[in-house]
């Protein structure tokens, strides 16, 4: 198999898109995955067609753990679909230009990726697609080498379909329609290939979805689209376009002989800017991406650097930084210093904030009952994985059920490449006295002794954290990290009021940090209750800068005439940002799901 | 290419094959470590082969089996026994035992731990239990499989499963299938949510039933076909589930109201049994005779189904007892209810009672309150003694994690049960012996054909149900039951009188 230099190029230029610009897509991605070689596992493949799309896709996005070299693997799958497009539509010199079309189109399917992922139910979504559109290719290459033209050719999409739609699902059928597309062209034996794919293409996934013993548990209504992504991105059309681009640019290249010699040039510049035109390029997606790779590793900094770069950052951003913050010990002393804000997903399908970011968001803020419903919820309804996993390990540590998480941690080491996770947390199963000096634990702790309702109604990830943190007794200092930061983001500012002064009843010698100081500040200024304004003068004696501060900001307040202006919103930004007198005041229409 | 398949056949063949030297073995006193434990238990002479794996670490293992037809070597770590030759030994050792000595090598010197033996019952199990596959989740539905497996050896089919009509949005949920009198004959089961209803099958017909009548509180809930007549005994209850966000219990469900029902399959009326506004009355399940309904119920005067009280406040103080209630097949009129265990007044709850077929004797599970034992620790089995109503902890079946569902064997000599004595989550089955004096037996894990399927399975065992034969309807064609869009709809009758 020899690549071309144009192929070569396109699997450069792959690698280098896919790793510099979606590295952290394909870390996701292989994180959202699983693959383990045992029997049961395997089998599960089996239970629908297509199946082994899926399989061989599982397997090789264990590779995306390192996203050079998932970056290497995916480009070289679309570069074998390049070769295998070449060879069989005889693209050669400047035609050859136009195998990389399918190709660049597949690369799209990839790099448009956006939130709909966090519902992804099907394995394997960076390779099953190429996958599927080269053994179609193959195929009608086989066809094209072998049999086209012959008098019985056309019998070559009964196995075609019969044998390959168990194998590669309604692929098989894109192959078949190659085959009638090539009969067309040559103006042979055009009736009997489309008669029979067509009676083909409806009996065989039908009967497969509808006779009793087989598939039992395949669903009929997306018979026809076995093997294609029609879980992730049904109601969802712009899912399936790079799909459908690819198919046309197949159809297309099967009268290629009849192209002009100035086409291919055009015709490979437009798929090329399409490709690029319809990436996703949601700066936004791309920060969450970073942000949930970064909180994995609990690199607390990286997540910071992330967050305080984008100025209209989602929730879910948000939520990171806090979590961040918190490992830090910054919480309510730096919180009101980053971008704040709810810009909404952008995605065409309903993914709520919890399914992006809930699972160690309640983690790290030590709701671990939550954390484990969470991943059990989102492992059962969408697919397993080793990122799941994971994270139900570290609740079944943190809550001392070391046969549970043994059998997390198992199901974690099936997977390639997790060896050095699997040796930090297996040392933890082994001796688990370990854990008393390990940050991760020992900083959760003492919110873990928090005492929350014990209710979790709430639907919303910030709900449950607003239900869960809206206590107004102080426990311990971490505990009222969390629970100022709650109250304050949703601006409930009484029940913050009255847990400041039970804390500082409790330990009015404890610090007040830059965010309460600015928010007794703002609150003990605007209350209007002199019992309370005394109050706040007593307990901000120690914070009298920040008091200071106040003043001005209070001017500039009553004397804005036009507080939503856009000039006044960037006058206080540009001097009050920072604070939590600017999120008070001009971060509204917060709103979370 | 012949003498490449040669060498590959082989292989195999000296892979699979005993290593040689270890009848020299000297003793050890280390402990024998086997998973699942099937250590000193006692099985059905028609059950599965017990296949487990040993855990001590060694380099090559050998296990012998000795049983009344002769000594059979397996080799180790995981010990397979096919199946055929497998019930011939248990043929062989009906009311006797299995003897097993393993071998192990360590360092080029073989060593033997001490035996351990398996009792053959000559008493055999139903062939057939069915059982639900879940995730132990909450809220979201992903696969559900009703399956069944067959006893003797490891064939496992569903009965239905989700998966063929879940979408990407509406997702469906399956629970609570019910077989009469431990035949596949006739049997229910509920879908709910995406394309709900209760699938009710008799002999080739099917129907999907839309319940809710008249000022029923809910759907059916937990049923219990009549043992002969076309009757299933319902529970209706408003069901709800909290979350705890920290404690060692996640959840906890409990009703805010519940009652009792009879459908009558042949006319779909419904009928109250007991729907008493000051008591929480659900889980039926009818005595073998078919003459008594046993069910629990929770007392609860201070509130009621008309009352304001939150219910979510008082989780903890709703305690159910077990109760009886005549019936009479040929008038279809009830008795009183009557107490079989005041758990409550032991400061206990028990729910979900069992009679046995023999009527000698009553399964519940117990817990320190509610319904829903399989999310408490303290979750266990007891046992009344119908005779004396002398009730007690069956102590060989409970441990200090969740015991909850469970069912006995149509000839009462085996019990079902699920248990998440493992690692606290993923409830697994297993079955016990209980002998002609009442005494149950170390249980043992259903066996699989590789032990570590529990260890990868990530679903739970919910309600296994014994039968004594298999399900001949195809999950295809009850979803076509299923995805009706024209159930029957029930009507409600007064009680007979």
């Amino acid at each position: 198999m020899k690549f071309n230099r144009q192929t070569a190029i396109f699997a450069l230029f792959s690698i280098l898109f896919l790793w510099l610009i979606k590295g952290d897509l394909l870390y996701h991605m292989e994180q959202y995955s699983y693959f383990s070689s045992s029997g049961d596992f395997l089998a599960k493949f089996f239970e629908q067609p297509g199946g082994l799309l899926a399989l061989l896709g599982a397997f090789l996005t264990q590779f995306c753990h390192f996203p050079v070299l998932g970056a290497i693997v995916i480009a070289l799958s679309l570069s074998l679909l390049a070769y295998l497009v070449r060879k069989a539509f005889g693209l050669e010199g400047k035609k050859a230009l136009l195998a990389l079309a399918p190709s660049l189109f597949l690369l799209l399917f990839i790099t448009r990726m956006d939130y709909t992922l966090y519902h992804q139910k099907t394995y394997g979504l960076l390779f099953s697609q190429t996958l599927g559109f080269c053994a179609a290719v193959a195929l009608f290459m086989l066809y094209r080498r072998r049999l086209a033209g012959k008098k019985l050719g056309w019998l070559f999409v009964v196995p075609l379909i019969i044998a390959g739609y168990p194998l590669i699902g309604s692929y098989a059928i894109v192959a078949a329609v190659l085959v009638v597309v090539e009969a067309l062209r040559v103006k042979n034996n055009l009736l009997p290939a489309l008669a029979s794919t067509l009676v083909l293409g409806a009996a065989v996934p039908f009967l497969c979805a509808n006779l009793p013993g087989l598939y039992g548990r395949m669903n009929r209504h997306f018979a026809y689209f076995a093997g294609f992504p029609y879980f992730e991105f049904v109601g969802s059309f712009w899912g399936f376009v790079p799909l459908i681009l690819a198919f046309i640019a197949l159809i297309a290249l099967v009268f290629a002989d009849s192209f002009g010699r100035r086409l291919p040039v055009p015709a490979f510049v437009a798929s090329a800017l399409i490709m690029l035109g319809l990436t996703n390029w949601d700066p936004n997606f791309g920060a969450v991406l970073k942000m949930e790779r970064a909180v994995g590793d609990q690199d607390w900094d990286k997540v910071l650097q992330v967050a305080a770069k984008h100025q209209e950052p989602t929730r879910a951003q948000v939520l990171y930084r806090n979590i961040a913050l918190y490992q830090k010990g910054q919480l309510t002393e730096r919180m009101f210093t980053f971008p704040d804000g709810a810009a909404p997903l952008k995605t065409t399908a309903d993914v709520p904030i919890s399914m992006v970011c809930s699972v160690p968001v309640e983690y790290y803020s030590g709701m671990i009952n939550s954390c484990e419903r969470s991943s059990m919820e989102f492992s059962s309804a969408f697919s397993k994985s080793v990122y799941f996993f994971k994270y139900q390990t570290k609740v079944a540590l943190m809550k001392g059920d070391f046969e549970l998480a043994q059998k997390y941690l198992d199901a974690v080491s099936r997977s390639w490449f997790q060896g050095s996770w699997l040796r930090r947390y297996q040392a933890f199963i082994d001796n688990p006295a370990l854990m008393d000096s390990e940050p991760e634990f020992t900083v959760l702790r003492p919110i873990m002794e928090f005492s929350s309702p014990d209710t979790e109604l709430a639907s919303s990830l910030e709900m449950c954290m607003l239900h869960h943190f809206e206590n107004l007794e102080y426990v311990n200092e971490s505990a009222f990290e969390w629970q100022a930061a709650t109250m304050l983001s949703w601006k409930e500012e009484s029940f913050f009021i009255q847990l400041f002064f039970d804390r500082f009843q409790k330990h009015p010698e404890a610090p007040i940090s830059k965010g309460v100081a600015e928010a007794l500040a703002l609150l003990g200024g605007t209350s209007g209750d002199y019992d309370i304004m005394a109050r706040v003068a007593q307990a901000m004696s120690a914070r009298q800068d920040v008091l200071k501060q106040f003043t001005p900001f209070a001017n500039a307040m009553n004397m804005a005439s036009n507080p939503d202006s856009p000039e006044t919103i960037k006058r206080f930004k540009d001097r009050y940002g920072n604070t939590y007198w600017f999120y008070y005041y001009f971060i509204n229409d917060i709103r979370t799901n | 290419m012949k003498r490449l398949l040669f060498i590959l056949a082989l292989a195999l063949t000296l892979a699979g094959c005993v290593p040689s030297g270890y009848k020299d073995a000297s003793q050890t006193s280390e402990a024998l470590e086997i998973y699942p434990d099937y250590t000193g238990v006692v099985v059905p002479v028609n059950i599965a082969p017990m296949n487990f794996k040993v855990l001590n670490q060694a380099d090559a293992y050998v296990v012998e089996i000795t049983s009344a037809s002769g000594t059979i070597a397996v080799k180790g770590p995981v010990v397979s026994v096919p199946v055929k030759k497998w019930h011939a030994m248990l043929e062989a050792s009906k009311g006797g035992e299995l003897t097993y000595k393993v071998y192990v090598k360590r360092e080029g010197k073989w060593l033997c731990f001490a035996d351990f033996s398996i009792t053959v019952a000559p008493e055999p199990i139903d062939e057939y239990v069915t059982y639900r596959l879940i995730e132990p989740g909450y809220s979201y539905y992903g696969q559900i499989l009703l399956r069944q497996r067959h006893l003797t050896d490891f064939k496992e089919a569903d009965l239905y499963n989700n998966s063929l009509i879940s979408q990407p949005v509406q997702q469906q949920c399956i629970n609570c299938h019910s077989f009469q009198n431990y035949s596949t004959e006739n049997f229910q089961f509920h879908a709910r949510n995406y394309s709900g209803g209760t699938i009710v099958v008799t002999g080739d017909k099917a129907k999907k039933l839309d319940f809710k009548t008249g000022d029923l509180i809910s759907n059916g809930v937990y049923p219990s076909w009549h043992p002969t007549e076309p009757l299933i005994a319902y529970s209706l209850n408003l069901t709800q589930q909290i979350f705890f966000t920290r404690e060692h219990q996640r959840l906890e469900v409990f009703d805010l109201a519940s009652d009792l029902c009879l459908y009558d399959v042949n006319t779909d009326a419904v009928s109250y049994i007991v729907n008493d506004s000051l008591s929480f009355e659900t889980f039926p399940y009818w005595a073998a005779d078919g003459k008594t309904l046993y069910y629990s119920s929770a007392y609860l005067p201070t509130f009621g189904a008309n009352s304001a009280t939150d219910v979510t406040s008082i989780t903890s103080d709703i305690r159910y007892g077990i109760y009886a209630i005549d019936f009479n097949p040929a008038t279809r009129s009830w008795g009183e209810p009557r107490v079989i265990f005041d758990a409550p007044a032991d400061s206990l709850s028990a729910v979900t009672p069992r009679p046995s077929p023999d009527g000698r004797y009553l399964l519940s599970g117990v817990g320190e309150y509610g319904s829903f034992h399989i999310w408490h620790d303290s979750g266990d089995i007891y046992i009344t003694d119908l005779q004396t109503l002398e009730t007690k902890p069956l102590d060989a079946l409970n441990t200090d994690r969740a015991e909850s569902f469970k069912s006995w064997a149509s000839n009462s000599r085996w019990i079902a049960f699920t248990s998440r004595r493992e690692d606290g989550t993923y409830t697994r089955l297993y079955l016990a012996y209980f002998d002609q004096q009442g005494n149950a037996h170390k249980p043992f894990l259903l066996p699989q054909e590789d032990p570590d399927q529990n260890h990868r399975l990530f679903k739970s065992y919910n309600v296994p149900e014994f039968t004594k034969d298999k399900v001949r309807w195809d999950p295809k064609k009850l979803e076509t039951v299923v995805l009706s869009d024209d159930p029957v709809k029930t009507h409600q009758v007064a009680p007979a009188s």
